[in-house]
């Protein structure tokens, strides 16, 4: 394993920072639970076109993605942290590859996205979401690990160029908002203006809500194993897009 | 292999058309302490961000402990201990956690690393507040954190970019004794623009300037590049000739009514110059002693002139006062 020794010891530092800052994370689970509580419970009897089911089952699973998706591009900023408090020449000097580093973070950053889409998995449950099987449980947790892992490392990139944090939020909210908007997690996307339907099928994210949707409530509109494709191919793409940034990092 | 740790060879570096080192080749052997001295902006971080294998050279090579620090890079970081002139703590691990982390990357098996760890933080003094957050430390404290934690994986090399800039006189001479009792088993590479520093802790010093090594050796050679330390005496009499009748190995000049009279070695030349003029009836109202200081060979080396940063630090005195003698 003497090849990822880097991987277990950048991860192992994350959990033991994010457990001792488990009121951090927490606090940020607050904005989809306004979501999830005002939202979808307050527009629970609208009925969608085309879909059964009623509008918080239909948007439950893309709230609890989106506490993934937001979360985990926000632990990019780490990086910055790590700059500017000069913590990350340790990291740079080490006897480790630079991708080991990076693979470290990306997991940890999807690790701790995950737990919040657990939570809010219980959340929704106890809202009124039922869910089709414990199966089915599991699979969604695969995607929102997977959507942690592709965010995080978006996340990391953009720390990589950009060195304040007040520049990165913004960047980070300019990016975040679009990718959840246009993710159909809020409407269903087929019955939407031709414009609408494409800009959301172009978005990755989407085959993350569509395979987290299909697999807690079996609504679908985009068939599974193509979410699941799709998904894992863009994460694939972009944590190691972030690994390539990484290795420009100089000092 | 060889008796050096390090061997680099005409190591160039450019900036964006700016030459930061313009072909530095240095031997330093093995065991001893090694300080880097120069104005800031002459080239010794970046010297030691290439030995580190943080920045790359533009040209030349660069051989740690017979390792090239471009194509072997891990093997030259398993080998090496940095401390930062800025810290690169974690300030919200224990000291204990940083260490431990630390050694971890360097593939050290946690049993061996928990003892290994115990033992650094003894040395510099921190075995009380293993288990403290690094962010309650003073500034002294992290340093010393941080120059346990370059020792944990047993480094070859320890490099130290100005370890004891913005430290307190106290934690300055603690941590000169640490480093001093590191001395043979593992090879010191140190920047510094503390005279006094480079002046006890080093074996070898060799001075750059604006991206070259412009003097190498140790504090003696490098004072002998100044010529001669001066006695200062003052006197109504006129002291040249009876020095010149005495035949005594100096040479004499008058300032403002003051003798300068230049010698290989004041300490041991001040007790026969005053006999001579004593015995010859010379009156003296006044002696002292001014001793070349690595500040002086600094200054002759590198020039007056104010640099672009913070300006070197005036701090060792240059004149030394040995009383009157009447």
């Amino acid at each position: 394993m003497r090849h990822f020794n880097g991987v277990i010891v950048v991860f192992e530092r994350q959990m033991v920072r994010y457990w001792r800052h488990k009121l951090r994370w927490l606090v940020a689970l607050v904005t989809p639970l306004f979501f999830l509580l005002f939202l979808s419970v307050g527009l629970k009897h609208i009925q969608l076109p085309g879909i059964e089911e009623n509008y918080l089952v239909f948007s439950a699973p893309g709230i609890i993605l989106m506490t993934v998706l937001f979360h985990s591009m926000f632990t990019g900023v780490e990086l910055i942290f790590e700059r500017q408090f000069g913590f990350l020449k340790e990291t740079l000097i080490a006897p480790i590859p630079r991708w080991e580093a990076i693979l470290g973070k990306v997991l940890g950053g999807a690790v701790i996205g995950l737990i919040q889409g657990i939570l809010m998995t219980f959340v929704a449950i106890l809202a009124g979401m039922p869910i089709i099987s414990f199966l089915g449980v599991i699979k969604a947790f695969f995607f929102l690990f997977l959507t942690g892992m592709a965010s995080t490392a978006i996340g990391v990139a953009f720390a990589v160029k950009i060195h304040d944090t007040q520049g990165f939020v913004l960047i980070v909210n300019l990016v975040l908002f679009p990718l959840f908007f246009l993710s159909g997690a809020l409407f269903p996307f087929t019955t939407a203006p031709w414009w609408l339907k494409f800009l959301v099928q172009l978005n990755p994210i989407t085959y993350g809500v569509e395979g987290t949707r299909a697999a807690l409530t079996g609504i679908q509109q985009i068939g599974f194993v193509n979410c699941a494709l799709v998904l894992f191919f863009f994460t694939v793409v972009v944590v190691w897009f972030s690994a390539k940034m990484f290795e420009t990092v100089e000092e | 292999m060889s008796d050096f740790a390090i061997v680099s060879d005409a190591v160039t570096k450019r900036y964006n058309g700016f030459e930061a080192l313009k072909g530095v080749s240095l031997r330093i052997p093995r065991g001893v302490v090694f300080g880097l001295l120069g104005p800031n902006g002459a080239g010794k971080t970046t010297l030691l961000s290439i030995f580190t294998t943080l920045k790359r050279a533009n040209s030349g090579s660069v051989i740690v402990e017979g390792f090239d620090v471009q194509k072997e890079k891990y093997s030259v970081r398993k080998l090496q201990g940095v401390v930062f002139q800025d810290s690169s703590h974690d300030g919200e691990l224990t000291a204990f956690e940083n260490l431990f982390f630390h050694a971890k990357l360097y593939g050290m098996p946690s049993d061996k690393s928990r003892k290994k760890i115990l033992d650094v933080l003894e040395l510099v003094g921190l075995s009380d507040r293993k288990d403290d957050f690094v962010n309650t430390f003073s500034g002294g404290m992290r340093r010393r954190m941080e120059i346990a934690r370059a020792l944990v994986h047993e480094p070859k090399i320890l490099y130290l970019d100005e370890p004891t800039t913005g430290l307190d006189p106290q934690t300055r001479n603690h941590l000169w004794e640490y480093l001093k009792n590191l001395r043979g088993t593992t090879t010191i590479v140190l920047t510094t623009h503390y005279m006094d520093e480079a002046e006890k802790l080093c074996d070898i010093i060799a001075v750059i300037d604006h991206g070259s090594i412009i003097a190498q050796g140790n504090s003696d050679d490098l004072k002998r590049i100044v010529g001669g330390e001066v006695i200062l005496v003052r006197s109504s009499d006129n002291i040249i000739p009876v020095l010149k009748r005495s035949k005594f190995k100096c040479s004499v000049d008058k300032h403002n009514g003051i003798f300068e009279i230049r010698v290989d070695n004041a300490e041991k030349s001040i007790a026969k110059i005053l006999r001579v003029l004593e015995r010859a009836g010379v009156k003296i109202s006044g002696v002292d002693v001014h001793r070349t200081t690595l500040e002086d060979v600094f200054l002759h080396l590198t020039g007056k002139s104010l640099r672009e940063e913070s300006p070197v630090d005036f701090e060792t005195k240059s004149y030394t006062n040995l009383g009157r003698v009447n």
